[in-house]
């Protein structure tokens, strides 16, 4: 019989029997709102995690398992420590103006990189230059594309990501012969219409490639990205830059919590509270046992709890608009309480009032029933 | 930021219109912008459908598996690269959804001395109509095939996948396939050809 014949009648056998499983409008749109739902369903830390490229969200997952089993070994560990007030800043907080590789940990076996960009402090509708090299130190050829064709902003204080896209693409070849290196130069082009919210970025460019042969894709690698490299992002009207010490006292739920000064500058706020937890009593099996809001409370000797990891919801606004969180902080522990510190971007130097709110205040630990609830409120306005 | 993601990676153009071109609907898509993705699936919507009905042959199953498998293009959409096709990557996970709904459901396949029972078993004049149907021929040829031939057919001659799409699809060697097609092919002919009412131009041929 002959093939192609044969073939042919396959074909036109198909597309008439596969009207069949045409979807009506109505079940069409059933599916949809479906997936819709099944979308709006899932869980944003998910979702987060289901969006970075699969190296990175192993990672992600594997940093998130280490915290908690770090956690808990702290939390059954840390009662038994002895505060050390004269210690050093444990302070998550990274210097900007990183403009030098070499740029982080990108798939060692496949690529060396190294990454630096033209500027660290920039306002919306500049262009970032992004110089880098690429190096193949596999001992095979390396295919490799740029693809998504944008750059990824990572907002670190609020930990979130931006997908912006590259004026000019890197230079790199299809692919690359072991030993290779090329050097590259990327535009990012931060145009006002992409109203990137003020703040501490760090920067990198995803790199698809592929080294086995047949195979579409072996893995991808972020060039520059938590290299450390960051650029910071000022208001258009440019950014405050100014020391406000307020060194005004809330006292909610038995804590008291002073907000002692804010720092505005061109790189970055600094908020600085100290917390007096004499009121707080830990929630871990230690002396004294969990009481908590509404319950009986064991006084604690001294202003902090020994050796204790604490976690706190803090949240500002500026001119009255929008809450926001703040992710990034750090803190020491004190004979007055614990100091907290938290940065995030620079403040438009028009702006009149800055407001911080504590929701939460309480242990490192992932139940909101050992901690406390507040809000610790400020309002300061800004001369 | 989400109000962000929108404006920077989905910004609209002048007219607000979405754009055609496939790779920025993929990249709107993957930044979250869910009219993108609705209009991707616009696009594929016949071929998802269809390549789900002509595999399981199970018109029913049709919306479930389809509405599955758009799930999961949703949730993988992130991690989707443009190496191969976007039709091949989609089809690939309809496959996969079907695959489990006949495992689930057993779809049997008729054994080869049973078809021309099968077709040799209706009388009266209506029924003679439809065996002269090549169409109905054809398909009761192919319910003869097994799962994997069957799927093999469907990928290759209505799907219009290459060879090297089929095996990332399908997740197995491009000798795998072109053998697999090899005895499709083969097996419908032997069954087509040895049917006396099968179109005598092709039966002839062979």
């Amino acid at each position: 019989m002959n093939r192609d014949t044969l073939e042919n009648r396959i074909k036109h056998y198909f597309v008439q029997e596969g009207a069949e499983g045409d979807m009506s409008p109505r079940q069409w749109g059933e599916v949809l709102a479906h997936v819709r739902r099944q979308k709006q369903r899932r869980w944003p830390w998910i979702a987060a995690i289901s969006a970075m490229p699969r190296p990175l969200a192993a990672m992600a997952v594997s940093l998130v398992l280490l915290v908690v089993v770090g956690g808990v070994s702290l939390l059954v560990v840390a009662p038994w420590r002895q505060a050390d007030p004269g210690a050093t800043w444990p302070l998550i907080q990274t210097e900007p103006g990183g403009v030098r590789g070499p740029a982080g940990r990108p798939a060692p076996r496949y690529f060396e990189t190294t990454w630096t960009t033209d500027r660290n402090v920039i306002t919306p509708g500049e262009v970032v230059t992004i110089t880098g090299t690429l190096k193949n130190v596999w001992d095979q050829r390396i295919d490799v594309m740029v693809f998504p064709e944008t750059a990824t902003l990572e907002l670190v204080d609020a930990r979130d990501m931006v997908a912006v896209p590259l004026t000019v693409m890197p230079g790199i070849p299809d692919s690359m012969e072991p030993g290779q290196e090329v050097t590259f130069v990327a535009h990012v082009a931060l145009d006002v219409s992409a109203r990137l919210q003020p703040g501490r970025y760090n920067v990198g460019i995803e790199i698809t490639f592929a080294h086995t042969p047949g195979k579409p894709q072996d893995g991808t690698t972020r060039v520059g990205q938590n290299s450390g490299i960051l650029f910071v992002v000022v208001p258009p009207q440019w950014a405050l830059d100014k020391t406000v010490q307020v060194g005004e006292v809330r006292e909610v739920n038995g804590i008291a919590v002073t907000l002692e000064a804010i720092n505005f500058t061109t790189e970055r706020t600094t908020i600085v509270v100290l917390a007096d937890l004499r009121g707080y009593h830990p929630a871990t099996p230690t002396a004294p046992p969990t009481p908590f809001i509404g319950a009986t409370p064991t006084p604690v000797p001294t202003a902090t709890p020994v050796g204790r990891e604490y976690s706190a919801n803090p949240w500002y606004r500026i001119n009255g608009g929008e809450w926001k969180e703040i992710r990034s902080r750090g803190y020491r522990e004190t004979p007055e309480g614990i100091h907290i510190e938290w940065t995030l971007g620079p403040v438009p130097s028009d702006a009149r009032t800055f407001d911080f709110s504590i929701s939460r205040l309480g242990d490192l630990v992932f139940s909101p029933g050992q901690q406390v609830i507040g809000p610790w409120e400020w309002s300061v306005p800004l001369p | 930021m989400d109000k962000n993601r929108i404006i920077i990676s989905g910004r609209p153009n002048n007219e607000g219109a979405l754009p055609l071109n496939e790779t920025e609907l993929v990249r709107r898509a993957q930044a979250g912008d869910w009219q993108a993705f609705e209009l991707l699936l616009e696009r594929y919507r016949g071929i998802l459908a269809r390549t789900a009905y002509l595999t399981t042959r199970d018109r029913e199953s049709v919306q479930d598996i389809v509405q599955e498998a758009l799930v999961q293009i949703w949730q993988g959409l992130s991690s989707y690269r443009p190496f191969g096709s976007l039709k091949a990557w989609m089809v690939k996970i309809v496959i996969n959804q079907a695959r489990k709904h006949y495992r689930r459901k057993r779809v049997e396949t008729v054994p080869l001395e049973a078809i021309h029972e099968m077709s040799g078993s209706l009388d009266g004049p209506e029924e003679a109509a439809i065996q002269q149907d090549e169409a109905h021929l054809m398909r009761v040829a192919l319910e003869a095939l097994n799962a994997d031939h069957r799927e093999v057919l469907v990928l290759r001659y209505y799907a219009d996948l290459t060879v090297p799409e089929i095996a990332r699809v399908l997740a197995c060697r491009e000798g795998t396939v072109k053998s697999r097609l090899n005895r499709a092919l083969g097996r419908l002919e032997e069954v087509l050809a040895s049917d006396h009412r099968w179109p005598q131009e092709v039966a002839d041929e062979s």
